[in-house]
């Protein structure tokens, strides 16, 4: 009788420590509970002072409601070999069908370096030249204050990891900025066609 | 006999203190195999060596709460496969409190382990296993196969010798349960024709 009391309370308390660490059996890992955060709190785009491939230093939180687009963010870095060959490679295709569709005025792309020390606007000028970016359509940019870096890559749900050759490791996605400024929506780099219709479909 | 019964327990001290150095944790908590298949382990060894000094009433005290075992081994499993979660070691790195909260929570499956396995029938360890080893094969083959990183704070490198240690762990003890499973009678069996 004891035994079945003490069983049942372990199976109950371990049910409640994996309820809540899964988010009411929602989701396993961290970049999942990310995601899902994101989607539910929307959080605002965070005052910052970011610099474009061109010199220009803009505020990041007034430069999305002056826009008044919508924004599809992706962070990077110049040297890097591998998700941001991905990353910048479904831009260019998103580039591509944003002009195609003449969206030009209602969705902007902005690729974030997260290594200020190495990515300076020439840096990035080069880069974007190597993507073939339209200024218009596709910003790249860095934080102007490297200690503001911390905030805006929490902000965005981005976790970056020096790797043991140099390089860092990070977690790709595409995040989704409302023209309020509000981040909405968190998605893979593969399924943004049809969000892209979805978004400035219902707009 | 009395002298076992002093040095498990403080065995088992000095594990869990030399565990707990600030130095020893991030070293082992900064490789994800290392966390997951040293740092685990050596947490249940030190619960199940401080369980050794308990006197042999606390012991009846608390096995009136864990007939046959039960009790302590579904503890045990289900401390086992919560810590196995992604996100739950992810945390135990971003959350000191998390991380506090595994340390108990081990020592305590390996305490219950102590207690509960010499009493745990055939049926119940098989309970036991046959709940730890898939899932500890479940997880380790999500590590190898994922094509991302499953836990932000590792590294994919990191992720795969993870999971094929997870797997290589569940297959070992795996064959080492088939082997218990099928040898011990015929051993218990001799000793009972010798004695006849």
């Amino acid at each position: 009788m004891r035994t079945a009391a003490a069983s049942v309370i372990f199976l109950v308390l371990g049910i409640w420590a994996t309820c809540a660490i899964t988010g009411g059996f929602e989701l396993l890992t961290t970049e999942q509970a990310r995601r899902l955060d994101i989607s539910r709190k929307q959080p605002a785009v965070p005052e910052i002072r970011l610099i474009d491939q061109s010199g220009q230093a803009f505020h990041f939180g007034a430069w999305v409601r002056e826009e008044n687009k919508f924004l599809i963010v992706d962070f990077i870095y110049t040297n890097c070999q591998s998700l941001c060959r991905a990353l910048g490679s479904e831009f260019q295709q998103l580039q591509q069908r944003i002009v195609e569709r003449g969206l030009q005025s209602r969705v902007h792309l902005l690729s974030v370096s997260f290594d200020p020390a190495h990515d300076n606007p020439a840096v990035l000028q080069q880069y974007a030249g190597h993507m073939q970016a339209m200024p218009d359509v596709w910003t790249f940019a860095t934080v102007g204050d490297a200690r503001e870096l911390d905030a805006l890559l929490r902000t965005f749900g981005v976790t970056v990891i020096p790797d043991r050759m140099g390089g860092f490791q990070h977690n790709a996605a595409l995040i989704w900025v409302a023209p309020s400024g509000k981040l909405v929506r968190v998605t893979d780099f593969d399924s943004s066609d049809s969000l892209l219709d979805e978004l400035t479909g219902s707009n | 006999m009395n002298g076992t019964r002093k040095a498990g327990p403080r065995a088992g001290l000095i594990l869990l203190l030399v565990l707990a150095i600030p130095a020893v944790r991030s070293m082992m908590e900064g490789d994800m195999a290392l966390h997951m298949l040293l740092q685990f382990p050596l947490l249940l060894l030190a619960g199940w060596l401080l369980t050794q000094g308990l006197t042999e009433q606390t012991r009846a005290e608390l096995r009136k709460w864990n007939h046959a075992g039960i009790a302590g081994l579904l503890m045990a499993s289900l401390v086992l496969m919560f810590w196995m979660i992604p996100r739950a070691l992810d945390m135990a790195l971003s959350d000191s409190t998390v991380e506090l909260l595994k340390f108990i929570t081990l020592l305590m499956a390996g305490a219950t382990l102590e207690l509960s396995w010499q009493s745990a029938g055939l049926i119940v360890r098989g309970f036991f296993l046959g709940n730890v080893l898939p899932m500890m094969m479940v997880v380790g083959w999500l590590y190898v196969e994922a094509p991302v990183r499953i836990c932000s704070a590792y590294l994919t490198d990191d992720q795969l010798r993870a999971g094929s240690g997870l797997l290589a762990l569940a297959i070992a003890g795996s064959v080492v349960w088939l082997l218990a499973f099928f040898c011990p009678p015929i051993r218990s069996k001799e000793i009972h024709d010798e004695n006849q």
